[in-house]
């Protein structure tokens, strides 16, 4: 089990990533508003770097070679292994079995997100998510033929090798098991189901409207994430990160477009740069993923682009509806000083890129609460983003139900 | 009631946000599934060295191996190669020798036993069938014309001419006479019989031609037969009747032939002769008493006159000797003249002896009275059976039991002696003819067909097993080069640079009760480290016969579950122990690089599984380990041993 792969979720952009219905809006001065946010994901499988789907628990799901048993006994036992092999007939890249696997993840994040109207142009937002995640794995293992004709192999009288050929056996029947006390003896977290919550990332954000002229009004976010979430536990293959460990600044332009009759076209365009950091990692490679040390490693995250554009409906009777577009994109990792091989296998698959539709229907009390028809101003919004191709991402689409009160 | 509105749909969207935070439906993976290799089962120790309740004592040979540092898996797959080609071809040929040779042997041995016990019984029905009608009736319808026949092959062979063969003939026709005369004459023939007996088989055909045994007296009232002998054998004989056709004409010769034999004829008819042979129970007459009453009655005292008895020399010049009428008859001058109304039957054995004597020089020409000498006829077949049938009735076997035929007769052999006269080197030819196996095969004929027939089948299949045998020889021969090849590889791969560093002979050694285990190994041929373990507990116990220069194994251990059995000694003195330097020679597997010292105190861990391929090789093999006092291994080897035999 030697080449074990992370089964790192990928943190899911929540309250600071932006949905398609962005606008250039702002607060009047001295409004404030408090958006509850709830956004719900099951993750079962993600996309590689080719676009293609697979299953989360993919990278466990690997055969179990003669070549991988060698590799964990001595110099000596590995060539008198290869030796069997040989005057057996055997290829030493055979496959004894595979290992199947089924991951799911389940993620519940409930934000709440504060604004205030500083002026008539500047609204400043703090955006605080809670995480509730959790994963459900389930680890096997199925031995093929070639597995029972190396153990007949070596029961064969002529070979006298029963007792080894029995040890074997009992071994690769209990792989799983021997799988989990590796990894146990190496200092991980055994393979079983994980859940945790906790806080995200705080972002603190200011929006300033710096155009809006003839129905189209311009506006920019600002702003920083906080490494406040719980990051990845390296010694936990199959957790769920709340925050990706450090600083993020981020800038985004909004324009909005006045289309008449209540709609009205949105375009926006976001930048995040996350800032250098240090975290731990395991230094794994691709031959070898277990017996691996715990290292402190410089890492650069690699910065977002996210840009969307949406049709949005306002009707004076408070119904509110939009469909839209975005897409995000993330360039990959770079870790330094590592190993190149330790490095290469940390930067695998960090490049993300993602196309969302997404869909919104609401409902608005702003304007019966101007014409003295309701006495509290809230909207209610439900967006369901469909994730249309992605590319190293998990694949998921989310359902988020946003409440929003002004006061 | 605005803000009652408002708070209620603030609230509502709050749950709702909440419900479908709680009410997420969460995935849950799917269990997986585990498969299960099939584990081979334990071998079984008890089987292949009965270490469990049975009886060992096997002494396996084979080689002790130390890796050499950073020995690659190429060169451990040529050792380990070698070792299992070497260990399959020994099995086979082991199961081949012992099985299927051995079974062919076995086939063959038990196949021989049933043709013996079939060949018995064939002989017991021989011996069972001898005496029976069938037999007597065979033996009578081969042996009527068997001489007839031989003289035939023997004319047909070319190993007598026809001159010979006709001259065999005749003799033979006297031969019969005899031996109606013979029977004639021997107690025998007073005793009582179910049916008629034969003087000689072989002559019956001869007999018939004469019309004999087929008068009334030959029907065997009550089972007597010598009247039948008698008056339906003798008087027709051809002797009798040539005495009958001639009438001498001298005064002392009055008394014509058809007289002489009325005067037999009635002699006979009347019981005279019958009754003195049957009256003496209490004193039987002996053969000589016998033959002078038969010859009183025969030849009537006066009976036989032959009138001119010439010689004639082999040149072909006659000598005649002065004859007068029937008196006497002059054989030789040195011999004087015999009146033959005088002879007496020690006269005629000289007669003959006479004849027989210049048998070389003298053709005895004999003429009955009335013949002129010089038509006179070869006649000596007449005078010799005279002669023999005198000898025979006043010599020396006139005194002894009643012979019928012997191999040594006179009678019998006489005509064949005639026959092969002409041409002895064939002798060999006459021995094997068809004639002789024919009588040979009357035995065969007795057997019932069956056991013919089963014989036949089993001495085919007999035949068949060898060849098989003799292909299987070959077969083994092949099997034999095949451990031959694997030994040269096994040498090639021991002796490759950077495989080994040592490589020793080794010799195991377990005997066991089936309660104590004693166990021991011996390296290089160095001292014999040995040592007991109990089966049951599996704990070390003392050596009932221990060998005082024997080491003591610093530890013994046996696993009855997996049937590991584990040796330890300490190597104190690992010179003596057979791990000194050994240098290395080219197609010598016993080596050691390194020195004694470098071994001195480890102790040597030997881990033996025992297995057996086929029903009969059995081997041992395992780890080695040499570890140092601290317990840490230091160097790692293996070993192989086998109890192959030849």
């Amino acid at each position: 089990m030697r080449t074990f792969t992370y089964l790192v979720l990928s943190v899911l952009a929540v309250a600071p990533e932006a949905l398609a219905f962005e606008n250039a809006k702002v607060l009047p001065p001295g409004v404030r508003n408090l958006n509850v946010r709830q956004v719900n994901t099951n993750i079962s499988a993600k996309t590689d770097g080719n676009a293609d789907a697979q299953p989360l628990a993919q990278p466990l799901m690997q055969d179990l070679t003669f070549a991988k048993i060698a590799q964990g006994e001595n110099d000596l036992k590995a060539a008198q292994l290869k030796a069997f092999l040989l005057t057996n007939g055997f290829d030493e890249n055979a496959a004894v079995g595979s290992f199947v696997a089924d991951l799911k993840g389940n993620l519940a994040v409930t934000a709440g997100i504060a604004s205030y109207g500083v002026s008539s142009n500047v609204t400043l937002a703090l955006a605080v998510p809670y995480y509730r995640a959790s994963t459900s794995l389930a680890v096997g293992f199925v031995p093929n033929a070639t597995g029972q004709a190396f153990l007949d192999s070596l029961a064969k009288p002529e070979n006298n090798n029963t007792v080894s050929a029995r040890e074997a056996g009992a071994k690769l029947n209990d792989a799983v098991g021997r799988l989990n006390t590796k990894l146990a003896d190496n200092g991980y977290r055994e393979l079983e189901n994980w859940n945790d919550r906790g806080l995200g990332d705080v972002t603190l954000a200011a929006k300033a409207r710096v155009y809006e002229s003839g129905g189209v009004a311009l506006a920019t976010t600002s702003g920083f994430v906080a490494p406040t979430g719980r990051v990845d536990d390296p010694n936990i293959l199959n957790d769920v990160a709340f925050g990706d460990g450090q600083w993020d600044v981020f800038g985004q332009l909004a324009l909005d477009e006045d289309l008449g009759l209540g709609f009205g076209l949105n375009q926006f365009a976001k930048y995040t740069v996350q800032l250098p950091a240090e975290r731990q990692v395991r230094a794994a490679t691709k031959a070898e993923s277990i017996e691996v040390d715990l290292v402190k490693a410089d890492v650069k995250l690699g910065d977002k682009y996210d840009a969307g554009a949406s049709l949005q409906y306002g009707a004076g009777n408070g119904f509110l509806a939009g469909v839209g577009g975005t897409y995000f994109k993330k360039v990959g990792d770079v870790y330094r000083g590592l190993e190149p091989d330790v490095k290469a296998k940390l930067q695998d698959g960090t490049d993300q890129q993602a196309l969302n539709s997404e869909l919104c229907v609401g409902f608005s009390t702003v304007p019966h609460y101007q014409a003295k028809r309701f006495a509290i101003p809230f909207e209610v919004k439900m967006t369901y983003a469909k994730q249309a191709m992605s590319r190293n991402m998990p694949i998921t689409d989310l359902a988020q139900i946003d409440l929003n009160l002004f006061f | 009631m605005k803000y009652i509105i408002s708070l209620t749909l603030i609230c509502a969207a709050a749950l709702a946000g909440c419900e479908s935070a709680n009410n997420e439906k969460r995935l849950t993976a799917t269990p997986q599934p585990r498969g299960t290799l099939r584990l081979p089962e334990p071998t079984d120790q008890g089987a292949p060295l009965a270490l469990t309740g049975g009886e060992l004592a096997t002494q396996f040979g084979g080689s002790l191996l130390f890796w050499a540092d950073g020995v690659s898996k190429e060169q451990i797959a040529a050792i380990s190669d070698a070792s299992v080609e070497g260990r399959l071809a020994k099995a086979a040929d082991m199961d081949y020798r012992f099985a299927t040779l051995k079974l062919t042997d076995a086939k063959i041995a038990t196949l021989e036993g049933e043709i013996t016990a079939v060949d018995a019984a064939i002989q017991q029905a021989k011996l069972d069938n001898r005496d029976s009608d069938f037999a007597r009736d065979l033996q009578k319808g081969l042996a009527a014309r068997w001489f007839e026949r031989r003289v035939e092959e023997l004319q047909t062979a070319g190993v007598v001419d026809a001159a010979a063969g006709a001259a065999a003939l005749g003799a033979f026709q006297g031969y019969c006479e005899f031996k109606l005369y013979e029977l004639a004459t021997s107690r025998l023939i007073q005793l009582d019989y179910a049916k008629r007996p034969t003087p000689l088989s072989m002559c019956e055909a001869y007999y018939a031609s004469r019309q004999m045994f087929t008068g009334p007296s030959c029907e065997g009232g009550q089972g007597k037969y010598f009247a039948c002998l008698w008056q339906e054998g003798v008087v027709k004989s051809q002797t009798f009747a040539a005495l009958e056709a001639h009438n001498p004409t001298g005064a002392d010769c009055a008394k014509s032939g058809q007289k002489r034999a009325a005067a037999l004829r009635a002699w006979l008819a009347s019981g005279t002769l019958e009754r003195l042979v049957f009256d003496n129970d209490e004193k039987p007459i002996d053969r000589k008493t016998y033959a002078q009453l038969f010859e009183a009655a025969f030849l009537g005292g006066k009976a036989l006159n032959m009138t001119k008895i010439s010689l004639k020399k082999v040149d072909g010049q006659a000598v005649y000797p002065d004859v007068a009428a029937c008196k006497s008859v002059v054989i030789r001058a040195d011999l004087g003249a015999l009146t033959w109304t005088e002879a007496e039957l020690g006269d005629l054995k000289a007669i003959g002896e006479s004849a027989a004597g210049q048998a070389q020089k003298y053709t005895i020409f004999a003429a009955f009275e009335g013949e002129a000498a010089e038509t006179a006829e070869p006649k000596q077949a007449v005078i010799e059976n005279l002669r023999l049938y005198a000898e025979r009735n006043t010599g020396s076997l006139g005194d002894q039991a009643d012979v019928l035929v012997s191999v040594d007769d006179a009678f019998f052999n006489r005509p064949i002696d005639l026959a092969l006269v002409a041409n002895a080197q064939n002798v060999a030819n006459v021995k094997s003819d068809a004639a002789f196996a024919e009588l040979f095969a009357i035995d065969d004929q007795l057997v019932p067909q069956e056991l013919r027939d089963q014989l036949a089948t089993l001495a085919e299949n007999a035949t068949a097993l060898q060849a098989q045998r003799d292909l299987e020889a070959a077969e083994a021969a092949v099997r034999f080069q095949r451990i031959s090849d694997a030994n040269v590889a096994g040498i090639n791969a021991l002796g490759a640079p950077g495989a080994l560093e040592m490589s020793r002979k080794l010799v195991l050694g377990l005997v066991t009760d089936g309660a104590v285990l004693s166990a021991s190994f011996q390296v290089g041929g160095g001292t014999k480290y040995r040592g007991c373990v109990d089966l049951a507990s599996g704990l070390p116990v003392a050596c009932g016969d221990a060998d005082p220069s024997d080491a003591l194994l610093q530890g013994l251990a046996y696993d009855s579950g997996t049937g590991k059995v584990t040796l330890s000694g300490v190597l104190l003195d690992p010179e003596a122990a057979g791990f000194g330097f050994r240098a290395r020679a080219p197609g010598d597997t016993d080596f050691n690089d390194r020195d004694a010292s470098q071994y001195a105190s480890r102790t040597l861990r030997l881990e033996i599984y025992a297995n057996r391929i086929g029903e009969r090789f059995q081997f041992l093999s395992g780890n080695a380990k040499l570890e140092a006092a601290s317990g840490k291994v230091e160097r790692e080897g293996s070993f192989s041993a086998d109890a192959y035999r030849q």
